[in-house]
C-alpha cells in the first residue's frame, strides 16, 4: 500500500509540475497579445464528484463499473499555489457544484470531507482518518493557472481500484461515506427544519481491519474489530488500547485475505452506525450493547435499538434491503429485505418485542406507504422521527417499541388501530410505555414485561439464561429474561431502600434509573446494588433525596450476564425476591 | 470475585471479535454493538492444547442459518498461524490442520459461503486461538497509509487525496 500511495503521489507532483509549467499569469497574459492587462479577479468554478461502484443484483459490488456521482454539500477551498493560503471557501450545491471569485492567481482546488453549517440548522459532518492522527479527508487538485476571467477546474475522486485489487489512492472512499452522511443529514433536517446536530466525525483508513485490542478497538492501528458508532467522551485508553474518540468507525480492509471487509462502499452499514448516533444523540438509547442477530431473543432495549439502525438505513437509502459486503471488492456480501420478514433468512428470525427483526418490521411498515398484506399504516419517516425525539426521550420505561408504540398512536390517532394490528402480527400486544397485558407464550415466567413494586410488598422474579445460545463469555447479557425490570412511582419523591434476596450461592444486582440515568453517583454505597453477595444472596441500596417521578428498577443474577458481570458459568433460572420501602 | 462490579452493566463495553462490541464511558455514552453481522457462528470444539512448531488438527463446528443450502470456507494466509489442510464433514462439523509457528495470542481468520433463498451469502469469522505458554500482548497492526500530512490553514491537519483533476 505505501509503495502504490507513494506511485500516486508522484503522479499528482508530475500533474503539478505541468500545471506550474503552464507559466505564470503573466506569461500567459503576455502571450495574449493586444496590450490587454490580465483581469485582476477570476471566477473559478467546476464540480467535485466521486466514482462509485455498482451494486449487482446479487448484492456485490463491481468496482469494475462505477457512476460518478456529485459531491453534495462538501465544503471547497481556493488555495493559492504558491503557499497555499486561503483565497476562498464555498460549498458545492446538490450537483457538486462550486463557483468562487478569487485573484487571479495560480491557485489549487480542495474539497473536504466536511459537511458543515452553523446556526440554526447547523451540522458538522466529517470523515476523518484514525490511522493518521484524525486528519479530515481532503481532495486535492492540481495546481492550476487562470487564462481568463474564468476558469472551471472539475475534481473526481477514482476508487483506486486497478481491475482485480486496489492499484491507486482510494480517494473515493471518504467521499462515499460523506455521500451517505449528506443522505441522512437531508433526512433528518426535511423531518425537522432547523434541526441542529450535535457534531459527528466518521473514521475511515484503508487499515481499518477486523482485529482488535485485547477485546477492544485500536483506532491508531486500525485494529477496529468491526465498524460501529461510540458516543460520550468517547472510549478511555485501558492497557495497550489507546483511547476511542466518540464516532463512527468503519472498516477499510481490502488487503487480499479472505476475511477483507470495507464498508465505505456499503451505505447500508455507514446509515445503520449514523443511525445510533441519532438515537443517541438526538434521542435516547438504553441498550447495552453486546453480541446480536436476527436470530436472537434480546432484551428489549437492544432489540429496539438494532432495529432502529436497520430500519433508519432504510429509511436513508429509501430501500428495505440491508445489504454488507465483504472481500477486497466486495466480492460477497450479506443481505436481507426488512420489508419481508427479513428474507431470505425468514425461517430464523425471531419475532416480539425482544427482536430486532420484529421492531425493524414494525419501523419500515410505518415509513412505507399502505396497502400490503397486514400493513395499512403509512406515516413516513417524519412521525417517526417526532417519536424518537419525543416519546423515546421522555419515557419512563425503557426505550423499546413499546414507548415508541405509544407515542406513535398518541400522535396519529387515526392510525392507531392499524398500527396495533400490526404490532399484533409480530406478536407484541402490550399496552402503553410498560407493556402492560404483553403476553409472552414462549416464557410466561417472564411475564410481566415491567413488575411493580409498591413500598413494603416484596414481588417474586426470575433471571434466566436459558437464551444465550451457548455463548459462556456473554451469556445472556443482552438476552431476554436475564435483566427483570419494576416499575416505581414516587409520585413525592423521598428515601427508598431497596433490596433483592436470591438463593444464597446467588448474586442479585440492581441499577436504578429514572429516564434512562442512573441514580447511584459512581455506583457508590450506600446506593450501589452491584455488591458481591454470593455469601447470603442478598443485595442492598439506599438512596436519598430522591425527587418526584417514575423510576426504573433493573435487577439481574449477575452470573447470567456473562463474564463481564462475574466470572463462571450463569447460574440459569434464579428466582429473586425484590421489595422497596420508602423511609 | 466480581470483576466488574464498579462498572454499570450499561456503562463498559467491550469484547466483539466474531461479533462487534458495545460500551459506555460516561452517562449518556453508548457505543454500538457494531453493524448487523450474519447469523454464522463457527465455533472449537475442545480446547487443544497449541504450541509453536506443533502441527494440530482443530476441530470446529460451523452453524449456518436453516435452509443453508451449500457453503464453503477458505481461511486468511497467515505466517504466525498457517493453515495447511482444511476437510469437511458432516453437520457443519470440520477438521483444520494448522501449523502454529510463534507462541502468543492468534486468531484463525477467513469467510464463509453459503446459498441460502437462491441468494449467495457470506461471512467473515476470526476464531482467537491461544499457542503456547507465554501469553504476549499481540502486536500485529496494520502500519498507517502512506499520504501526505499537510496543516491545514482552517482546522487541523487533512488527508491529502488526489483528484483527477480537469480544468479549462
Amino acid at each position: 500500500m505505501t509503495l502504490r500511495l507513494s506511485s500516486a503521489l508522484l503522479a499528482a507532483g508530475l500533474l503539478t509540475a505541468c500545471g506550474g509549467g503552464g507559466g505564470g499569469s503573466e506569461a500567459g497574459g503576455g502571450g495574449s497579445g493586444g496590450g490587454t492587462p490580465p483581469p485582476t479577479q477570476v471566477t473559478v468554478s467546476g464540480t467535485i464528484s466521486f466514482d462509485k461502484p455498482t451494486v449487482r443484483p446479487d448484492n456485490t459490488l463491481d468496482l469494475n463499473q462505477t457512476e460518478r456521482l456529485p459531491v453534495r454539500g462538501a465544503t471547497v477551498e481556493v488555495l493559492r499555489g504558491s503557499d497555499g493560503s486561503l483565497l476562498a471557501t464555498v460549498v458545492t450545491d446538490g450537483s457538486g457544484h462550486y463557483s468562487a471569485t478569487v485573484s487571479n492567481t495560480p491557485l489549487r482546488i480542495r474539497a473536504k470531507a466536511q459537511l458543515l453549517k452553523t446556526g440554526s440548522g447547523g451540522y458538522d459532518l466529517e470523515v476523518r482518518d484514525n490511522t493518521a492522527g484524525n486528519a479530515l479527508y481532503a481532495l486535492d487538485s492540481s495546481q492550476v493557472t487562470p487564462s481568463g476571467a474564468s476558469l472551471r477546474v472539475d475534481l473526481n475522486a477514482p476508487t483506486g481500484w486497478g481491475g482485480v485489487g486496489y492499484t491507486g489512492q482510494r480517494a473515493a472512499a471518504p467521499f462515499a461515506i460523506l455521500d451517505m452522511l449528506w443522505r441522512a443529514r437531508e433526512l433528518l433536517q426535511q423531518a425537522e427544519p432547523g434541526l441542529v446536530m450535535p457534531p459527528l466525525d466518521v473514521f475511515w483508513a484503508p487499515g481499518n481491519n477486523g482485529a482488535d485490542c485485547e477485546g477492544r478497538p485500536n483506532p491508531v492501528s486500525g485494529d477496529l474489530g468491526t465498524t460501529f458508532y461510540v458516543g460520550g467522551s468517547g472510549l478511555a485508553a485501558t492497557g495497550a488500547c489507546p483511547a476511542t474518540p466518540p464516532g463512527i468507525y468503519v472498516l477499510g480492509d481490502a488487503s487480499g485475505d479472505a476475511s477483507d471487509d470495507a464498508d465505505e462502499f456499503d451505505p447500508s452499514v455507514i446509515a445503520h452506525e449514523f443511525g445510533h448516533y441519532v438515537q443517541d444523540r438526538l434521542g435516547r438509547d438504553d441498550s447495552m450493547g453486546g453480541p446480536h442477530a436476527l436470530d436472537h431473543r434480546l432484551e428489549p432495549a437492544i432489540a429496539f435499538s438494532e432495529g432502529w439502525g436497520n430500519a433508519f438505513q432504510g429509511f436513508v437509502l429509501n430501500s428495505p434491503w440491508y445489504r454488507d459486503t465483504f472481500r477486497t471488492g466486495g466480492t460477497a456480501a450479506f443481505a436481507f429485505n426488512i420489508e419481508n420478514d427479513s428474507q431470505p433468512f425468514t425461517s430464523l428470525v425471531e419475532t416480539g418485542f425482544y427482536s430486532e427483526a420484529s421492531v425493524q418490521e414494525v419501523f419500515w411498515d410505518v415509513y412505507d406507504g399502505a396497502g400490503e398484506a397486514g400493513d395499512a399504516i403509512d406515516l413516513g419517516y417524519a412521525a417517526i422521527h417526532a417519536v424518537m425525539r419525543g416519546a423515546i426521550v421522555e419515557t419512563p420505561a425503557l426505550t423499546s417499541i413499546f414507548p415508541f408504540a405509544e407515542g406513535l398512536a398518541v400522535g396519529h390517532p387515526s392510525q392507531a388501530s392499524a398500527l396495533r394490528q400490526r404490532l399484533l402480527a409480530e406478536g407484541i400486544d402490550g399496552i402503553g410505555d410498560f407493556a402492560e397485558n404483553q403476553t409472552l407464550p414462549i416464557a410466561p415466567d417472564l411475564l410481566p414485561v415491567f413488575q411493580t413494586l409498591t413500598t413494603g410488598v416484596p414481588v417474586p422474579t426470575v433471571s434466566t439464561d436459558r437464551y444465550s445460545d451457548g455463548d459462556s463469555f456473554f451469556a445472556s447479557y443482552n438476552r431476554l429474561g436475564a435483566r427483570r425490570y419494576f416499575r416505581i412511582d414516587l409520585p413525592n419523591g423521598g428515601n427508598l431502600d431497596l433490596s433483592a434476596q436470591g438463593p444464597v450461592g446467588s448474586d442479585p444486582d440492581f441499577l436504578l434509573y429514572r429516564q434512562g440515568v442512573q441514580q447511584c453517583a459512581n455506583f457508590a454505597s450506600p446506593c450501589s446494588g452491584l455488591d458481591d453477595s454470593v455469601a447470603d444472596g442478598l443485595e442492598t441500596a439506599s438512596y436519598t433525596g430522591l425527587a418526584p417521578g417514575t423510576y426504573l428498577l433493573e435487577v439481574a443474577e449477575c452470573s447470567n450476564l456473562g463474564e463481564l458481570c462475574r466470572p463462571g458459568p450463569p447460574l440459569g433460572d434464579t428466582v429473586m425476591t425484590v421489595r422497596m420501602d420508602l423511609r | 470475585m466480581k470483576v466488574w462490579a464498579s462498572l454499570s452493566w450499561r456503562v463498559w463495553v467491550l469484547p466483539l471479535l466474531l461479533l462487534g462490541c458495545a460500551a459506555e464511558p460516561g452517562p449518556k455514552g453508548y457505543q454500538s454493538p457494531g453493524k448487523p453481522r450474519p447469523p454464522v457462528a463457527l465455533r472449537l470444539s475442545g480446547a487443544p492444547r497449541m504450541q509453536a512448531g506443533v502441527p494440530v488438527r482443530l476441530q470446529l463446528e460451523l452453524t449456518l442459518p436453516p435452509g443453508a443450502e451449500s457453503h464453503s470456507i477458505e481461511f486468511d494466509h497467515s505466517p504466525a498461524l498457517q493453515v495447511t489442510g482444511i476437510a469437511l464433514g458432516t453437520g457443519g462439523r470440520l477438521e483444520a490442520a494448522v501449523m502454529p509457528m510463534i507462541d502468543g495470542p492468534r486468531v484463525l481468520a477467513g469467510f464463509v459461503t453459503f446459498r441460502l433463498g437462491g441468494t449467495l451469502q457470506g461471512s467473515p469469522f476470526r476464531l482467537r486461538l491461544p499457542v503456547g505458554q507465554g501469553m504476549a500482548p499481540a502486536t500485529a497492526s496494520i502500519p498507517a497509509p502512506a499520504g501526505v500530512l499537510r496543516q491545514d490553514s482552517v482546522d487541523g491537519t487533512v488527508m491529502s487525496l488526489t483528484a483527477e483533476t480537469t480544468s479549462r
